[in-house]
């Protein structure tokens, strides 16, 4: 019994030993952390006589995701709970991240953090909208004037509606490229100084793509209500051609040239094409 | 083909139809096995007729800054200079028909006082002050109405043209104070 006991108590010291030489072995060399600043815009609506003012917090980049929402997710995680925003998908298709990051318009998700550690990152919501509370806005007006537009396929005669596709050309469907991929984030709204201005009025970049998108489709027949909704000074007119949407898109799409577009329609400048293929042929 | 029919018309399952039609589905607890009231499945309507402003300014809910920090960018600061010079050439129209109502002397002679001040290089920045508004705004008023037909309204046209617009704008401002 005795030297069983012995045996084995040699056998799980070898053991031991063998696994202490293969973790040191395996350690790795003592990495310098690369401390990155972020200036976070904060406003709690529940801490009365709050005003809103930059928070600032220090993340490690080597222990952190390389894209700006990886940072805010370890800084709610681990260093602020009460650190407010919107996000779902994480891989820049549905919208929800959209801040302004480092003065310019774009989703958390798919933007980078600048490995620079010696300027900080700020991070503001998307500009000139009310805030809810951080960096999560009131997108109410946003929506309603997305609906407004009336965002579905109109034709004159709907009773048969579901029974058959539509059909559309190939060449009439590549029109519709680059207008349907929006998401509707809000980035180049919010970065339109005219819709800072009147965001009661002009309904934005985003919104005047959709209303465009659904203008040309070749399946839809309701152009000339959807036009005589924008005719006045407010709805289109109060783009200037400042491109500020355009430059802060996340998906690479223009709404500039599309409201151009809607511009010409209106002025009688050209006209919606016919259909190249007959939608209930 | 009529043997076909009989035999799917003796089945079981055609049987067991004939005798139980089968009914839509029906959920077997409801609101009302509850006490509660039925809810609406297609309610369009808001809960309350107050509208966004006035929610907003009811929650005292601050505006995220905006010129504070945005980035200013080539575009934005060609749109800007766009309207400023417009505003400027209003401003020296105005000058001028004021200056014409009110002054009493007529404009060669307060153009003339300006010149025997001899500081040349005063008059040389008064014709700039007055040439470099109209040259930019006329450049980039053209390149307003390219836009308006849709070409070069991306990325990399907007930033061209805007070097095209500057240079341009530079050059015929120097050759308008050079007359």
């Amino acid at each position: 019994m005795d030297s069983i006991t012995s045996k084995a108590v040699v056998l799980s010291r070898q053991y031991m030993q063998l696994r202490n030489l293969a973790t040191v072995a395996a350690a790795k060399p003592a990495v310098a952390p690369r401390i990155k600043k972020f200036a976070v815009y904060r406003w709690n609506p529940d801490i009365s006589g709050d005003k809103p003012h930059l928070q600032t917090y220090e993340v490690d980049l080597n222990t952190c995701g390389p894209m700006v929402l990886d940072a805010l997710i370890k800084i709610k995680s681990e260093i602020d709970p009460t650190l407010t925003f919107r996000r779902s998908c994480r891989e820049g298709i549905c919208g929800s991240c959209a801040m302004n990051i480092g003065g310019c318009n774009s989703l958390a998700c798919i933007s980078k953090i600048d490995t620079n550690l010696e300027k900080p990152v700020k991070i503001h919501p998307l500009p000139h909208m009310y805030v809810v509370k951080d960096l999560v806005p009131d997108m109410s007006n946003f929506y309603a004037q997305y609906k407004s537009i009336q965002p579905w396929l109109q034709r004159k005669d709907e009773s048969k509606m579901g029974q058959k596709q539509y059909l559309q050309s190939v060449e009439d469907r590549q029109k519709l490229d680059g207008l349907y991929e929006c998401i509707l984030c809000a980035c180049c709204s919010t970065s339109c100084p005219s819709y800072w201005w009147n965001s009661d009025k002009y309904l934005g970049p985003a919104v005047l793509m959709q209303a465009y998108r659904w203008m040309i489709d070749s399946r839809d027949e309701a152009t000339k209500d959807r036009l005589d909704r924008l005719r006045d000074p407010f709805s289109v007119f109060r783009c200037h051609t400042i491109m500020n949407c355009t430059k802060a898109c996340p998906k690479g799409l223009n709404p500039g040239k599309a409201i151009a577009e809607i511009k010409k329609l209106l002025s009688g400048f050209t006209k919606k094409e016919e259909p190249k293929l007959n939608p209930i042929g | 083909m009529a043997l076909l029919r009989t035999i799917i018309k003796n089945s079981t399952q055609a049987k067991l139809l004939a005798a139980a039609p089968v009914k839509s589905w029906q959920p077997a607890v409801t609101a009302s096995t509850f006490g509660m009231k039925s809810i609406e499945a297609n309610r369009t309507k808001p809960l309350t007729n107050e509208n966004f402003e006035d929610k907003n300014k009811r929650l005292q809910r601050p505006i995220s800054p905006h010129l504070t920090v945005y980035k200013f960018q080539s575009n934005m600061a060609l749109s800007i200079t766009h309207r400023f010079t417009g505003l400027a050439q209003n401003g020296f129209i105005y000058g001028l028909a004021l200056g014409a109502m009110t002054l009493p002397a007529s404009f060669p002679y307060y153009l003339g006082l300006l010149e025997a001040a001899h500081i040349p290089l005063v008059v040389l920045a008064v014709k700039v002050l007055i040439a470099f508004p109209f040259s930019y705004h006329l450049v980039n008023g053209i390149r307003h109405l390219v836009w308006d037909t849709g070409y070069s309204l991306t990325i990399k046209g907007v930033e061209s043209t805007g070097y095209i617009v500057l240079a341009a704008a530079i050059a015929l401002a120097l050759y308008l104070t050079s007359l």
